[in-house]
């Protein structure tokens, strides 16, 4: 993660922290553009944080500037969050997306509670889940760990993937999922 | 401004009540036979008199104080935010209501005073269909206040009668905004007190608003460490006839709440020895430690039906037990607090006049033992004479 984020500010020039949300991003903007004419993160809202007893700011800090940097509406929790306050807070913003990292590696643990919990809440069914960082603790290969996240309810899983790369992936996925 | 030392300050509880001249402190058991006023009159009616109205300072946390049920969307937000905030402005709730689930709440009988309505950021609207209408209206409510998001406060106010607006208290970043729902409360209990007949009257002495014993107390807080040798973070605990109010600093507990104030209340509504006995016995008989309690204090569950000097402390010494059960993981209420980090604990009400440090220590250290397995000791510290009433009340005073 943090090789991953290291990347992430230094191949991110564009990042900016001063975009107001009363403004959209000028076209071509950062992670706005790759030929896509239906996609619209500016209206999209993404809640954000670390989960579980996580305390890597500084990653946190990079994700919150690259998704404001691409134009997203960024509710960032921050970290030591629990699932209980992601889904709480997805539900009080309305949020698209909800994505987690997690670099020590307890993701897992949390993870397996993702779906009974997400069925009590009657309104998060178009939620789109995504997950990244270091999801687990040793060695892993993503081969595995994917389809294991898959099966806990995330729609999508970045297991030490470069910052950029995953944002990337994200927008694909909204690009199909929910092209309005 | 006049000092807050040439003031007069009256506290009006459930059982007692108190007066706090320049140079003495004095209590007095109440005569429910009689009003407020009259019963007070008769008692240091030469003390009163001694005042002007404008130096007259009265808070009460008599009759319980006002109830609130609060609906909110989420746990984590707004639910926890508006109790919050209830508590803080000296307000008892008697439910909260998860909004999604509001079908499988059952009504409460009582008249609620207020009914407290929270969700959503200003961008997120449309989240309170015709479901809240429905249990509305089989509600039996004085008051209703919208704090959630704008959209949805434009709709609300043509559905619904008798509904406040005031803005949201959470933030565009999730934080929570929290001076117009106290100011709102506070308000509102005001009103509450000047409409019961027996507080209102009050008003023939004084010429300044009757606050919440709580809120007052609250006040006090930041100023304990000048008359008390407490070391941060501490807990309050005023163990009254009626109710048991906590305050507790902010460091207890892990929470997403950025606030000004470092100290928040929750209160135990029917957890009292006097008025609330028969609530507090039921209590302790639910709680399966409460009989290993009874057995270390060297009594039986007779007790709860004894009316003596030793069954009164036996059920202080329960009642201590049982409110840090309530905020323990063992039993998890409004809030969890971190008890283990906590380095005083601080004792102020009635409880102060009939417990001494050792029997207090005795169920503090039993409580550790048993539901924590810990050895943990935070010191105690006992306001025997009113010192923080009266510390929060002349700042109060002093402020106005």
């Amino acid at each position: 993660m943090n090789r991953l984020n290291a990347r992430g500010r230094a191949e991110a020039p564009e990042f900016t922290t001063d975009i107001t949300r009363d403004t959209p991003p000028a076209v071509g903007a950062f992670g706005i553009i790759r030929g896509c004419t239906r996609l619209n993160p500016w209206a999209m809202k993404i809640v954000t944080g670390v989960i579980g007893n996580d305390i890597h700011v500084v990653a946190n800090r990079l994700m919150d500037l690259s998704l404001n940097a691409r134009g997203y509406e960024v509710f960032n929790l921050g970290v030591n969050t629990y699932l209980e306050e992601f889904f709480d807070a997805s539900v009080e913003t309305g949020a698209d997306v909800l994505l987690i990292s997690s670099l020590n590696g307890e993701a897992e643990g949390w993870s397996r509670d993702v779906k009974p919990l997400k069925a009590k809440y009657k309104n998060l069914d178009d939620l789109v889940m995504m997950i990244g960082g270091n999801l687990t603790v040793g060695s892993g290969n993503a081969t595995d760990i994917i389809p294991r996240y898959q099966n806990y309810g995330f729609d999508l899983v970045c297991h030490q993937v470069d910052l950029n790369t995953g944002l990337d992936m994200l927008e694909d996925y909204l690009r199909e999922h929910k092209p309005s | 401004m006049k000092q807050a030392n040439d003031k007069l300050l009256i506290d009006i509880g459930s059982t007692y009540f108190k007066l706090c001249t320049p140079t003495s402190i004095e209590q007095h058991f109440r005569d429910f036979n009689k009003r407020i006023l009259d019963d007070l009159n008769h008692k240091c009616g030469d003390t009163v008199a001694r005042f002007s109205q404008n130096d007259i300072h009265i808070c009460s946390s008599a009759n319980g104080g006002l109830s609130t049920l609060i609906i909110g969307l989420t746990q984590s937000y707004s639910l926890k935010y508006a109790t919050n905030i209830a508590y803080n402005a000296g307000i008892n709730i008697i439910e909260s209501i998860v909004f999604q689930d509001i079908k499988t709440y059952s009504i409460p009988s009582d008249v609620i005073d207020a009914v407290i309505i929270v969700g959503g950021i200003d961008s997120n609207g449309g989240v309170f269909d015709e479901r809240l209408d429905e249990y509305l209206a089989k509600l039996n409510y004085s008051n209703a206040v919208f704090v959630g998001n704008a959209s949805d406060a434009e709709t609300l106010t043509g559905r619904l009668d008798k509904l406040t607006v005031l803005p949201n208290i959470i933030d565009n970043r999730l934080h929570i905004v929290e001076a117009h729902l106290k100011e709102y409360l506070t308000n509102l209990y005001q009103q509450d007190i000047e409409g019961k007949q027996d507080i209102k009257h009050l008003y023939d002495i004084t010429g300044n608003q009757i606050y919440s014993t709580p809120y007052v107390v609250n006040r006090s807080l930041p100023l304990i460490h000048t008359s008390f040798a407490v070391t941060d973070p501490f807990i309050l605990l005023d163990i009254g006839g009626a109710t048991t109010d906590v305050h507790y600093s902010k460091d207890l507990v892990s929470d997403n709440i950025v606030t000004q104030q470092g100290h928040d209340r929750i209160v135990f509504k029917k957890l009292g020895v006097y008025k609330s006995r028969q609530s507090l016995v039921f209590t302790a008989e639910q709680n399966e430690f409460a009989y290993e309690l009874l057995m270390h204090l060297m009594v039986t569950e007779n007790i709860y039906h004894e009316h003596s000097e030793k069954a009164t402390k036996i059920l202080m010494q329960l009642a201590i037990f049982l409110v840090l059960c309530n905020m323990s993981h063992y039993q998890p209420s409004t809030v969890s607090l971190k008890l283990l980090a906590m380095n005083s604990i601080v004792f102020t009400g009635g409880i102060t006049k009939v417990l001494g440090t050792d029997d207090i220590e005795d169920v503090v250290a039993f409580f550790y033992r048993k539901i924590l397995n810990s050895e943990h000791k935070p010191a105690t510290v006992l306001d025997k004479n009113y010192d923080i009433w009266t510390l929060g009340a002349k700042e109060h005073a002093a402020c106005l």
